[in-house]
């Protein structure tokens, strides 16, 4: 083979690429070993090659790199929905099974009591006047305390309004009150003994005669005592 | 620097740029050369180095090479001789040993092909090719898949792979020599065979 030969048939490309049967093979490698053209165009042909080979390998690897980190951030985006819907549910089973197992069965049993027949203290509450305050003494299983009110005969309204003052500090309680059934009736407030702490109270009462119309009828003054 | 007379006296009086000349240049030949060996590839630089003891001795002995054009044949010569010696001496012992992987060894051995400049020209080569053609080197010579397969594969055939082959390489040699201002080891002269 010569080098005319070599370069027409692109020897140098179809030895690196593994094209030349045996003898041709053969023929080339001697004339490469001679020919310092041809030879000089293998070893270029080879270390482009060579790295050529490098080149594409480290990109692949930093393809692989660059899929395995977007998947590992995939993964951790998935694995942390994961955890909070985990943790979701603990709470929603704790809170589920706090509502079924100890709040419920606790109002149950609350409204099983109010709503069964029971006693409660009855008082009948004068009208603030000069002297001593009306003691009410409320016992410790005393549930309900009822308080009556004469309504005065010449002040008579289609609704009355109640409110019940403490001592400061203690939230006050404002009640409507429909206008006694039998005329010349007094106001009944039924009010849960919790509400009450030992101390002196004042009910205010109020005829209410429109939006814009609510004049203080009478007060009462009492204290409550706890025994 | 051509293989004449010249070239192998200052061969023999140990000019270094020659004697570098002589080793890189023949040193790459070989090691393409017993690439093409399946199985000769661990040899390689055990044969190149009695390769070039044996070539410089008989340079530098009485008679020397009657033809110093016929430096190349003899260097191939030479270094087929040293491999079916050691084809031998293995068959005779035996002792195939621990034959080395075939791609870790070509690694290893390509490694004094391979540098930082060289990769980035190369880089450079590959980024101007089109996706067929960059896919087609990639499939010949990182995963080395049967070059049918990877015509068929791509649906170019096998004049369009060498084609790619010797643009990208042509382009090589052309970037590698304006990268050092290199025009090359060897000058051009008139072939006469």
């Amino acid at each position: 083979m010569d080098h005319q030969e070599a370069a027409k048939m692109q020897a140098v490309e179809r030895y690196l690429l593994g094209e030349l049967p045996a003898d041709q093979r053969e023929a080339f490698e001697e004339h490469f070993f001679e020919c310092p053209e041809c030879g000089e165009d293998l070893i270029t042909a080879a270390i482009f090659v060579a790295n050529a080979r490098a080149v594409l390998k480290e990109e692949t690897h930093q393809s692989v790199s660059r899929r395995t980190g977007a998947s590992n951030k995939w993964v951790t985006h998935v694995r942390r929905a994961q955890a909070i819907a985990l943790a979701v549910t603990v709470l929603l089973l704790a809170l589920s099974t706090y509502l079924l197992v100890v709040a419920i069965p606790g109002l149950k049993r609350e409204l099983a009591r109010v709503s069964a027949p029971q006693s409660y203290l009855a008082v009948f509450l004068r009208a603030a006047t000069r002297g001593e305050d009306q003691v009410i003494e409320i016992a410790k299983d005393t549930r309900f305390v009822g308080l009556s009110l004469d309504v005065p005969p010449e002040r008579v309204y289609g609704s009355y309004e109640c409110e019940l003052v403490g001592e400061p500090g203690w939230t006050g309680i404002a009640v409507r009150l429909a206008a006694p059934a039998r005329p010349g009736g007094p106001l009944d407030l039924l009010v849960p003994s919790s509400s009450f702490r030992p101390g002196r109270y004042t009910l205010i009462l109020y005829g209410v005669n429109g939006p814009a119309s609510r004049p203080e009828l009478n007060r009462y003054t009492f204290v409550i005592q706890t025994k | 620097m051509h293989f004449d007379q010249e070239y192998v006296r200052r061969l023999i009086a140990g000019d270094r740029e020659v004697e570098n000349h002589f080793t890189v240049h023949f040193g790459h030949l070989i090691l393409i050369a017993l690439r093409n060996r399946p199985g000769c590839e661990r040899w390689v630089d055990d044969v190149r180095q009695e390769t070039f003891r044996r070539v410089l001795s008989k340079l530098r002995s009485a008679g020397g090479l009657h033809h110093a054009e016929r430096l190349g044949a003899f260097v191939r010569r030479v270094c087929l001789n040293v491999l079916a010696e050691y084809l031998r001496e293995e068959q005779r012992d035996g002792s195939t040993g621990n034959v080395p992987d075939t791609i870790d060894n070509r690694e290893d051995l390509e490694e004094e092909l391979i540098n930082s400049e060289r990769k980035r020209l190369v880089e450079k080569i590959l980024a101007k090719l089109t996706p067929i053609d960059r896919d087609a080197l990639r499939m010949v010579f990182l995963e080395e898949r049967d070059r049918s397969e990877v015509c068929r594969i791509l649906g170019i055939d096998r004049e369009h792979l060498r084609v790619i082959l010797h643009r990208a390489r042509s382009r090589f040699k052309e970037r590698l020599a304006r990268s050092r201002g290199w025009t090359g080891l060897f000058q051009k002269k008139s072939r006469d065979r």
